[in-house]
């Protein structure tokens, strides 16, 4: 029996070496012991897209994908490349909202570099925890210091609605919903009320011109508008904190060198993430190492497997003094995605639930 | 030497060794007497350095490098207060919550502040380099394409101006090269050559691909197959780099961070 499966899979790590690969296997694996998967990633690379079969069109679908080992099984098994448009698409429909679609600032913002991608992925995530329909759903997050964004982003999500809007509506002091005729933005602009955000407005206006002020008003706007599905999002947190929903895996591997960024993460994300995460360390090659004797008299290949394997340990050993739980997956050599991914899935298969 | 850009961009995904990289280039740097700063860039909240923020600089500053720190909220005031002329307004704008929100709630936002107060230097200081250790590789464009982003947002008034002056320094022939570190294995090299197709097609900047950690110097007979295996396979992933010759930087036996960034001094010579 494998390592319990939870309704969240969430995979972090310092860098994206290898996390991808990971969170794909551990999907796989999870559908071939019958499980209904959706794996969610963020920013697969092109090699990785053509083992799923997504195409770069395909982002924001969710997509059934077949046995990727061809062994002509039914998975149930979907995955998703994240697209911020599309998502935001999706909270306009459930907000009934379309129009906002239109607004000229947030088309720009939710491109797919445009900056709301952690917030997005939040919202995005919680949206299918909410269609209710997979056992588990796997999620590939961005790397290093931006997991931590995507893990604040309920909370900036609530201080953006708690501070700006209390202040913009108060300023307002209007009903949001009578938008039809002019642009709600130039009325509001057009409006003398004197309070801080008046004045706010006004210094913007000086430097930006009105038509980025109205353009700006309106954005605000249409983000209070679809704010339900946002603050939405402040609730999928505490599910993803408790260890019965949800299990962490925070990715590091033996050519990185980072144990100090791993605790770092560790530290900073302790708040957000539930206690029990696993620490999963990539390509180890200390058994192979091991087994290797170079001649004596080789002085630079007896150096060479000396520094490999002190760095593997001390690596091990910062990880195991650190987490409850270390899992290590070897280094595979093969060249083929589709062999990565069989190894690494094979491993997950053997690595047996902690006594609790 | 006679080709040194003024701003250098370390990028790639996390964990390939940009921060090593980048430290040991203003290392170079410093040997060979030029005016140069470091600065590490993360996409922390306002007013709240990350951990590996203080380490880094710390460790920058073990190996005696000269480190630049911009705090968000001093370049915010200190752009607004040139624009409004008045230092008061600029000190309540930043303190209003709002403010301090839009900044949280679109990193890219900040990007742009922190670059403006990047260029504003540069271009007051014509001797001085400047090597940015930027966020991993996603978070790369999100920094170069805020600034266009931004400039379409605005269309008019002083910000647009201001925006477009940025753009065209930054695109400037020889002004700025990104340099995307990678590992030495196929993934990775894929990874790094999507991600310099993506840059390129923001802006023709002059970017190049280096393999760090490649254990390809050390081969020999006498390794074991699975080394032989490991090296054949980073030649393989190092091919898919054709036409271009591959830059590699060789893996460091050594195992401490400071030791590590001098050891590479003498490789970092053509990230030029």
């Amino acid at each position: 029996m494998s390592l319990t499966a939870r309704k969240f899979e969430i995979f972090s790590g310092t860098g994206g070496v290898g996390k991808t690969t990971l969170a794909t296997s551990r999907a796989i694996t999870l559908a071939q012991e019958g499980q209904k998967v959706l794996l969610i990633t963020i920013d697969p690379a092109k090699r990785l897209r053509e083992l799923l079969n997504i195409k770069l069109e395909d982002a924001g679908k969710v997509l059934p994908i077949p046995d990727p080992f061809q062994k002509n099984e039914q998975l149930k098994l979907y995955v998703e490349l994240m697209d911020p448009t599309s998502t935001f698409t999706r909270v306009a429909q459930a907000n009934n909202c379309e129009d906002v679609l239109n607004n000229r600032i947030l088309n720009i913002l939710t491109r797919p570099y445009g900056g709301l991608n952690e917030i997005l992925a939040m919202v995005e995530l919680n949206m299918q925890m909410q269609s209710n329909q997979y056992d588990a759903i796997i999620l590939d997050t961005p790397p290093g210091g931006h997991f931590l964004d995507f893990l604040d982003s309920a909370n900036r999500i609530q201080i953006f609605f708690d501070q700006s809007f209390v202040e913009i509506f108060q300023y307002l002091g209007k009903k949001i919903d009578r938008s039809n005729t002019m642009s709600f933005g130039k009325r509001i602009v057009n409006k003398v009320v004197s309070s801080g955000v008046k004045t706010l407005l006004s210094y913007l206006n000086k430097v930006t011109g009105d038509k980025f002020v109205e353009d700006f008003v309106d954005t605000i706007i249409a983000i209070y508008k679809t704010k339900d599905s946002f603050l939405g999002a402040l609730n999928l947190q505490k599910e993803l904190k408790n260890h019965d929903n949800s299990n962490w895996f925070l990715v590091t591997s033996v050519d990185q060198n980072k144990l100090k960024e791993a605790l770092e993460l560790k530290k900073s994300a302790s708040e957000l993430i539930n206690e029990d995460s696993f620490i999963v360390l990539n390509k180890c090659i200390q058994d192979q190492l091991e087994s290797w004797s170079p001649q004596n008299d080789n002085h630079q290949l007896n150096q060479l497997k000396q520094s490999l394997i002190e760095r593997e340990l001390k690596l091990k050993s910062g990880l195991k003094n650190n987490f409850k739980q270390v899992l290590e997956f070897p280094e595979v050599f093969s060249l083929s995605p589709i062999e990565h991914v069989k190894e690494l899935s094979q491993t997950w298969t053997k690595i047996t639930p902690r006594e609790n | 030497m006679d080709d040194l850009k003024r701003f250098y961009l370390f990028t790639g995904k996390g964990g390939v060794g940009k921060t090593t990289l980048a430290l040991s280039f203003c290392k170079f740097l410093e040997q060979n007497q030029k005016k140069y700063l470091y600065l590490y860039l993360s996409n922390s909240k306002i007013n709240k350095p990350s951990e590996s923020h203080l380490n880094t600089d710390d460790l920058a500053k073990e190996l005696g490098l000269n480190v630049l720190s911009l705090n968000l909220q001093e370049c915010a005031k200190g752009y607004i207060t040139k624009k409004l002329k008045s230092e008061t307004i600029a000190k309540w704008v930043v303190k209003t919550p709002f403010f301090q929100s839009l900044i949280n709630m679109i990193p890219g936002f900040s990007y742009v502040i922190y670059l403006g107060q990047i260029l504003e230097m540069l271009i007051d200081d014509p001797q001085l380099t400047i090597v940015l250790d930027s966020p991993s590789s996603g978070h790369a464009l999100t920094m170069l394409e805020a600034t266009k982003n931004f400039n379409h947002i605005f269309e008019s008034g002083v910000v647009y101006q201001d925006t477009k002056l940025m753009l065209e320094t930054l695109e400037q022939k020889d002004f700025t090269k990104i340099n995307i570190i990678t590992l030495p294995t196929l993934l990775a090299v894929h990874e790094a050559t999507e991600l310099e197709k993506d840059i390129k097609t923001l802006s023709n900047y002059q970017t190049d691909i280096y393999c760090n950690n490649c254990l390809n110097s050390y081969q020999d007979e006498a390794l074991p197959d699975f080394l032989k295996e490991k090296i054949y396979n980073e030649q393989e992933a190092l091919k898919a780099l054709a036409p271009r010759t591959p830059k590699q930087i060789p893996y460091c036996m050594n195992n401490a961070s400071a030791q590590i960034v001098k050891d590479l001094v003498p490789s970092v010579e053509n990230l030029v």
